[in-house]
């Protein structure tokens, strides 16, 4: 980190701060228009309606039950998986990781609708077998479907504390103690910021999803947001109501400030060393088991459930080739978002990684937007650009650009964040000194060497981006629409076998993509991994 | 050819601009810009009608019932100081009238008011409805026997019906909404609320939407709920064993809900919204909706055959639009406090 602020001398200082200012602009100029248009009641009607009570706060309670289980049980089920995936041989574990991490792209309604059937089914079959067994659906069915559709995020965060794993201290263990006492006193302690690190996001991601509660009929404070949009219109009082999630996400960030700087800034280490030291403890060893059940279970119910709702292959073609102007438009937005978010996503991490003592608070302000509901982002950019002056802009394909960019740029800032901290400081230090123009080690040293994590943090908001509706929904120019918002749309008139085609299809394009992403990664990865071990012999 | 990462920068940038240029609007000769919360399977078709017989390019913004009523209706408010839109077809009448106290809307005056009935018509000629959906009870036929069917919505507090196979969409956004409004108008706000506070009190289930209401009974977890006929009608044409029921025929009647039309107040487009307005309250696109199954109940006199329904001559909730409106904001607020803990 001192080296990473030593190359970044004052021309990059420049950039790193206008990259910075580009991003905070970005996020917050919809939201301070926002406040500055909302109504006329003014700050006392804001402070009745931010503070929860009675009904209101029994809502937060839920939803911080949620959401506290949700963490919990996700990140426990992430590391399992995590650990398991990594202990595999390399090329296998690389395939079955990535293709995990697709599932990413599958929405929750895919997710709901699938387990929706699923334990459907498991209660009839029980009733008819007089099983005397707690009713799958509500807060259980709800609680399962958000830990299946999130845990791609938690398993990938693990993935990557598990790549900072110090191969010594294992060795140096697994000599002199048996494997369990490896793990409890080695291994889980260095893998304690990550796992933090997962269980805060999975906590905010499931603290203001209000879609698949509503599904199984489960009320939390997120629905209480859209109840209050619909009932009074007014933006203001909406930004009231959110101001308890806004608190409580803050608060959350803040409790976890230096686990979360830990996890995101630990140097990075070779991969090989350590996965072949991690022996599995024999009395754990069953834990392999529940890896591999929820992997297959993860993947495999939804795609089950959408191949099965398709039927047959003519369904698939005759949706895919009916909707391809929204395939197309959807994977440029998708596209064009994980694009322009690298930038200013990774002037925000370098200067996280500048100024290590104010990172917590920049870590917090660059992460809100992830407890902003939706719609509120789509009105805020209404507000700010729906002007004469911003004619091209606003009826362009750059509204649905800047929608989702507000919304999942943070996860570019923490990717990214930890990424760069994985890079070896010695190449930064002869860049500095070597470099014949200020500049050149940024350009020639530290892009090259960041390329992965802006290739995976480019990955992760383009698999945001492709699912993203509430947002997107209020800026779409008229005669624009994603794939999502027309999947939406069939998923409401019932054509199930046309909404599992185009799942199906987003599925398929994008896994192509990613593919290309997966190579590229790899060979960035294997020429790093190559240089630094050529550099240190 | 060595690849610099300012030639890979260089050709990011340029490619980027050249999809986005290709993603802006197109002037064309003559546009309409319609925003529309019919369901994109419905509204399309007509839409595309109109672009052949008329000639005029349409560009919709259609919404998705996942928004909850807080995508389009919001978006044209946000949007009301520099508005985007010429029209706004909506599937109901309670969020046509918000948009017009909001000062969204515009006055018009269109050939077809004169076929439609004086209370599908807002009094000031700010809006105007065609076609209708009723609010009815979907039973499923294999749990419930032909002497045991519903015919009241007070049937759905009625202890012979399990509370927890009975099942409704929240009462806070669209037609269920509309539907609780209308009863407040009708019984008055005390005898209302006491419905649905029984309702919640006895655990009849509170789902996501009126499709979600329709799939449960179809699929046998719910054997009656309360949902619109359009969705009803989908469940018969994919042959579930359910069967449609107009609630209260011998009391009050059963609540219809047109469709309404009306025009943006400053729209980029006026004489090409007034051609749109025209033809989506004209008789013909009445009848198309009917035949698609959008609406079931036409509101005037139709030549048509519908296959999985016949509406004609049921008893309709005698009530004014403009009184049911009055009621909404009184019933998100309350039923807020019942439905969502």
């Amino acid at each position: 980190m001192d080296s990473c602020r030593r190359i970044i001398t004052n021309p990059e200082n420049s950039l790193t701060g206008a990259g910075c200012f580009l991003y905070l602009l970005l996020i917050l100029a919809p939201l301070v228009v926002l406040l500055l248009q909302s109504t006329d009641a003014g700050w006392e009607l804001f402070a009745q309606t931010a503070f929860p009570r009675g009904r209101q706060m029994g809502l937060l309670l839920n939803s911080l039950c949620l959401s506290a289980v949700v963490a919990i049980a996700g990140t426990f089920l992430a590391t399992t998986t995590a650990l398991w995936l990594y202990t595999r041989p390399q090329r296998l574990a690389g395939m079955i990781k990535w293709l995990f991490l697709l599932m990413l792209l599958v929405p929750s309604y895919i997710h709901t609708m699938a387990w929706g059937t699923a334990f459907h089914t498991m209660n009839m079959i029980f009733l008819a077998h007089n099983v005397p067994i707690p009713d799958l659906g509500g807060w259980t069915a709800c609680g399962w479907v958000e830990i299946m559709h999130l845990l791609p995020v938690g398993v990938g965060l693990v993935l990557l504390g598990l790549s900072s794993l110090d191969s010594r201290c294992v060795e140096a263990g697994m000599i002199w103690q048996p494997p369990c006492l490896v793990w409890r006193k080695i291994v889980i302690p260095m893998l304690y910021p990550v796992m933090s690190l997962s269980a805060a996001l999975l906590f905010l991601l499931t603290f203001i999803d209000y879609s698949i509660p509503s599904l199984f009929q489960v009320s939390t404070y997120a629905l209480e947001i859209f109840a209050e949009f619909s009932y009074s219109n007014d933006p203001g009082r909406v930004i009231a109501t959110a101001v308890p999630l806004l608190l409580v996400s803050g608060l959350v960030l803040v409790l976890n400030q230096n686990t979360i700087r830990q996890a995101v800034m630990q140097p990075g280490r070779k991969h090989a060393e350590s996965s072949g030291l991690l022996i599995w403890p024999r009395k754990i060893k069953w834990m392999q088991g529940l890896a591999v059940t929820i992997l297959l279970l993860q993947m495999g119910v939804p795609v089950a459930v959408i191949i099965g709702q398709i039927g047959e292959v003519q369904v698939f073609l005759a949706s895919v080739m009916s909707s391809s102007q929204e395939i197309w438009l959807s994977l440029k937005v998708a596209a064009l978002t994980a694009l322009f978010s690298i930038i200013p996503a990774l002037a925000v991490a370098t200067r996280i990684l500048q100024r290590p003592e104010r990172g917590s608070w920049l870590i917090g302000l660059s992460t809100m937007p992830l407890a902003l509901p939706a719609s509120l982002t789509g009105i805020g950019l209404i507000a700010l650009l729906n002007h004469p002056f911003a004619d091209v802009v606003y009826s362009s394909v750059i509204m649905m650009v800047l929608a989702p960019l507000i919304r999942f740029m943070p996860l570019a800032v923490l990717i990214l964040t930890a990424f760069l901290a994985r890079i070896n400081p010695h190449y930064f230090e002869a860049a500095s000194v070597l470099q014949r123009k200020p500049g050149q080690a940024f350009t020639k040293v530290l892009i090259p060497l960041a390329l992965p994590g802006m290739i995976a943090a480019g990955v992760l908001v383009f698999a945001f981006t492709a699912g993203e509706l509430g947002a997107t929904l209020m800026v779409a120019p008229p005669g624009m629409a994603t794939l999502t918002m027309k999947i939406y749309n069939y998923l409401h008139y019932g054509a199930t076998g046309t909404v599992a085609s185009l799942c199906l299809a987003m599925l398929i394009f994008t896994a192509v993509l990613i593919l290309l992403a997966m190579v590229m990664v790899n060979k960035f990865f294997h020429r790093t991994i190559s240089f630094q071990e050529g550099a240190e012999r | 050819m060595k690849l610099s990462m300012h030639k890979v920068l260089a050709v990011l940038i340029i490619g980027s601009l050249m999809v986005i240029g290709g993603c802006t609007k197109e002037e064309t000769a003559q546009t309409v810009v319609v925003y529309t919360s019919v369901d994109q399977v419905f509204a399309e078709p007509v839409l595309k009608d109109f672009e052949k017989q008329s000639g005029i390019k349409v560009q919709a913004v259609y919404d998705v019932e996942a928004a909850k009523t807080t995508g389009l209706v919001n978006r044209l408010i946000a949007e009301k100081s520099n508005p985007r839109a010429d029209v706004f077809w909506n599937g109901e009448f309670v969020q046509t009238i918000l948009l017009k106290e909001e000062g969204v809307l515009t006055p018009f005056t269109s050939p077809s008011l004169q076929e439609l009935p004086r209370n599908c018509q807002d009094p000031e000629g700010y809006w105007a409805g065609a076609g209708g959906r009723a609010r009815v009870i979907l039973v499923n036929t294999q749990l419930l026997e032909p002497d045991d069917l519903p015919d009241s919505i007070y049937d759905l507090l009625d202890d012979q019906y399990p509370a927890e196979k009975i099942g409704i969409a929240y009462p806070l956004f669209g037609t269920t909404a509309t539907h609780a409004a209308a009863l407040y108008a009708l019984l008055g706000p005390e005898q209302g609320r006491e419905y649905f506070a029984n309702l919640q009190a006895r655990g009849v289930q509170v789902v996501d939407g009126n499709s979600v209401v329709r799939d449960m009974v179809a699929d046998g977890r719910l054997i009656m709920g309360l949902t619109d006929t359009d969705d009803a009608v989908g469940a018969l044409e994919k042959g579930a064993p359910v069967q449609i029921i107009f609630p209260d025929q011998d009391s009050m009647g059963t609540l219809v809900i047109p469709y309404t039309v009306g025009m943006v107040a400053g729209g980029p487009n006026p004489e090409a919204a007034q051609s749109l307005v025209d033809y989506l309250l004209s008789a013909e696109v009445e009848k198309a909706m009917i035949a698609s199954g959008f609406n079931q109940v036409p509101v005037r006199s139709l030549d048509i055959e519908t296959e999985y329904l016949d509406a004609s001559g049921i008893k309709r909730l005698d009530i004014d639009f403009a009184s049911i409106y009055g009621e909404l904001k009184t019933i998100q607020e309350e039923l807020r406090e019942i439905f969502v803990r």
